[in-house]
């Protein structure tokens, strides 16, 4: 089981440190997406990255279309990641929808961290009655329209998905050698789990502390939505960041390093 | 041959890291019904549909940070008078433009389009065709399988309950019965004239009282347990808190009205059945009690809705339902956590005191296990206990 998560996940460990640093990428990417973040903790922490089943270069034959269908499948994930890693105090970094998956997991096991770092995230992307989440209904579609789109383009995606591809491994190499390249059908189905969830109601749950990086100007998670999620999460902290976009990460890196270090070490 | 550029048949723009648009050609601006002006220093956003922007933060953006280049990407995006203008685009990262500049060139793919939708959709039905042919198959396979290892199980289980039963008569009366005499002739022993002749006697008839007090208390709990494998569970929707009440009534009636202080948060209602969940609260907070390291116990419980996958012995099910996470927690005498997997086996008994049977969380976790639920406990010596107990929140057929 323990060879077989870590294998699985694709998860890979290093650092200094003794307390746990858990990265989670968000949709559309896998665990590279950190490489700018890790370096300024490298020193202090165990760094611990991975990818999601389906995403980047973990095993795709473990994807199960029912455990994914929704974002609990993915919190799973990290649950058996720790329960393997046996983790405690860990201090989990999310983007995006993994802040989400990161509340989920922490919610069932909050014995396994520390604290949650959320980078721009949404507990409900879709409007609703008096609740502003910025998308309809139609623009996810268009969203999945447009993925499905690319993937013609990117002809090594033709090929069926899911079963049989253990019969050609020469097209898996070539997947995953693309950065945020994953099987049509599951990011499809990752797309939906993420944009079509709800979890509001899962934010007075979380026991533990939470660190809000809110980006200006992020059309997927904009400020409405980070001041909803830090009135409901109860002991949460909210930085509004002068990076824009939804991904600080991988544009303003430093900006993203200095708020994390400040709330780590207060 | 900038000029060329400018009016070069292919849409041509740059941005920054931050998304603001640093140079558009003249094709770009017709095909767009934009000034240079309009756009210059604007965000990439307002350029594109909604589901291109976030196809652009979530795909198209990290794929240039990382990788430098994309190739073929397909985007929408929006002129001014809001119609929509499909592309195929081409971007690179600069250096020479400074690390964070990207060029784009694009065409627009009208007819293309046409020609991919049918494409999709015929790929789609086709893939749809596939998926259900393989899936049927793959199902019509499980169901054999199962069909035929449900029927060695069954068979498997009515030869162990028939066995469990007979044990269970034998428990009952043939165990009970010698049990009562011992405990008669005791008293009679204890009442005799003869008593306290010797001031050994007095002490060794007590201890033998106190042994025949002990095994009946075993022996009670054994047949709960054995009466809990053939109980069937009788669904009603039950008042979580009223029910944790009424055990705490109870438990105060035997240990005393100062027994515990209690904090318990919101409870949310459950379905199962009343007695056997009164006998699980009441266990689960006996065991406080008995192992409790002052004159009270202190116990706290709380209350979360969880969503969990609730096959629990077939791999690869995946199904999420909603649980009640009972937190049950003492600040008793705890015990070292490398044995909790073991506290839940009949009579194991990870602190011996003389009140302790043995019984009680193996009861706790028959009960939940036959509301299939799940149960887990985590301790520290000397700091103490949190039982964890998860039951389903709906009637199981009624989902």
């Amino acid at each position: 089981m323990k060879k077989d998560v870590l294998q699985r996940n694709n998860v890979r460990i290093f650092g200094k440190g003794e307390q746990a640093m858990i990265f989670a990428h968000g949709f559309g990417c896998d665990q590279t997406m950190w490489r700018f973040i890790t370096p300024a903790f490298e020193e202090s922490y165990r760094i611990i990255l991975f990818d999601y089943v389906g995403a980047g270069k973990s095993d795709i034959s473990s994807y199960n279309t029912e455990r994914y269908s929704s974002l609990q499948g993915y919190a799973l994930d990290i649950l058996e990641i720790c329960e393997t890693l046996e983790l405690t105090n860990a201090i989990f970094v999310g983007h995006s929808v993994s802040s989400m998956i990161g509340v989920l997991a922490a919610v069932e096991r909050p014995e396994y961290f520390n604290n949650i770092i959320m980078v721009g995230p949404s507990p409900c992307y879709i409007n609703g009655e008096s609740y502003v989440g910025g998308f309809e209904r139609a623009d996810i579609e268009g969203l999945i329209e447009t993925m499905e789109r690319n993937y013609i383009g990117w002809a090594n995606f033709l090929a069926p998905t899911i079963m049989g591809r253990k019969d050609k491994p020469e097209l898996s190499q070539e997947l995953t050698e693309s950065f945020c390249s994953t099987d049509p059908v599951i990011a499809h189905q990752f797309a939906k789990a993420t944009f079509f969830s709800d979890n509001r109601k899962d934010l007075a749950k979380l026991k533990i502390p939470a660190l809000i990086l809110q980006c200006s100007e992020d059309i997927i998670a904009p400020l409405e939505v980070g001041n909803f999620l830090h009135q409901q999460l109860p002991r949460s902290t909210l930085r509004v960041m002068k990076a824009t976009g939804h991904c600080p990460h991988m544009s303003e890196p430093d900006e993203t390093i200095s708020l994390i270090k400040e709330y780590l070490e207060c | 041959m900038i000029n060329y550029l400018d009016i070069a048949p292919c849409g041509y723009f740059s941005f920054t890291d931050n998304g603001a648009l640093q140079e558009v050609n003249s094709t770009l601006c017709l095909l767009l019904s934009y000034s240079r002006e309009d756009l210059i220093g604007n965000k990439i956003d307002s350029i594109l549909t909604l589901p291109s922007r976030i196809f652009f933060q979530t795909h198209l953006f990290p794929l240039l940070k990382m990788q430098g280049h994309a190739e073929e990407i397909f985007i929408t995006l929006l002129t001014k008078n809001k119609t929509q203008l499909p592309i195929l685009l081409n971007a690179s990262n600069q250096p020479a433009q400074g690390n964070n500049c990207y060029t784009c060139a694009f065409i627009t793919v009208h007819n293309r389009k046409k020609f991919e939708d049918e494409l999709i959709t015929a790929k789609k039905e086709a893939e749809r065709a596939l998926h259900e042919n393989t899936a049927l198959q793959a199902v019509k396979q499980e169901l054999q399988k199962h069909a035929k290892e449900l029927d060695e199980q069954l068979g498997l289980v009515n030869k162990i309950n028939g066995e469990l039963r007979q044990i269970n008569r034998a428990v009952s009366h043939e165990l009970q019965e010698p049990l009562r005499k011992i405990s008669f002739f005791t008293q009679i022993l204890k009442d005799s004239p003869h008593a306290g002749t010797d001031p050994n006697f007095n002490i060794n008839i007590e201890r033998v009282l106190r042994s025949t007090a002990r095994l009946r208390a075993v022996i009670f709990g054994l047949q709960q347990f054995m009466w809990l494998q053939d109980a069937p569970v009788a669904y009603i929707e039950i008042n979580t808190l009223s029910l944790l009440k009424d055990a705490v009534k109870k438990l105060n009636e035997e240990f005393g009205p100062a027994i515990m202080e209690l904090s318990i948060g919101e409870l949310p209602a459950i379905w199962g059945d009343q007695q056997q969940l009164e006998l699980l609260f009441y266990h689960a907070l006996s065991n406080c009690i008995k192992f409790r390291k002052e004159e009270k116990a202190y116990i706290s419980i709380t209350g979360t809705i969880i969503e969990k996958n609730h096959f629990r012995m077939i791999p690869d099910k995946y199904e999420y339902r909603e649980f009640l996470r009972l937190d049950i927690r003492d600040k008793g005498m705890g015990f070292d956590p490398r044995y909790k997997d073991q506290a839940f086996e009949l009579f194991r008994r990870l602190q011996v005191i003389i009140e302790s049977t043995g019984i009680g969380l193996a009861l706790c976790k028959k009960i939940t296990e036959k509301h299939r639920g799940f149960i887990t406990i985590d301790s520290r010596q000397h700091e103490g206990t949190t039982l964890s107990i998860m039951l389903p929140v709906r009637h199981p057929e009624k989902i």
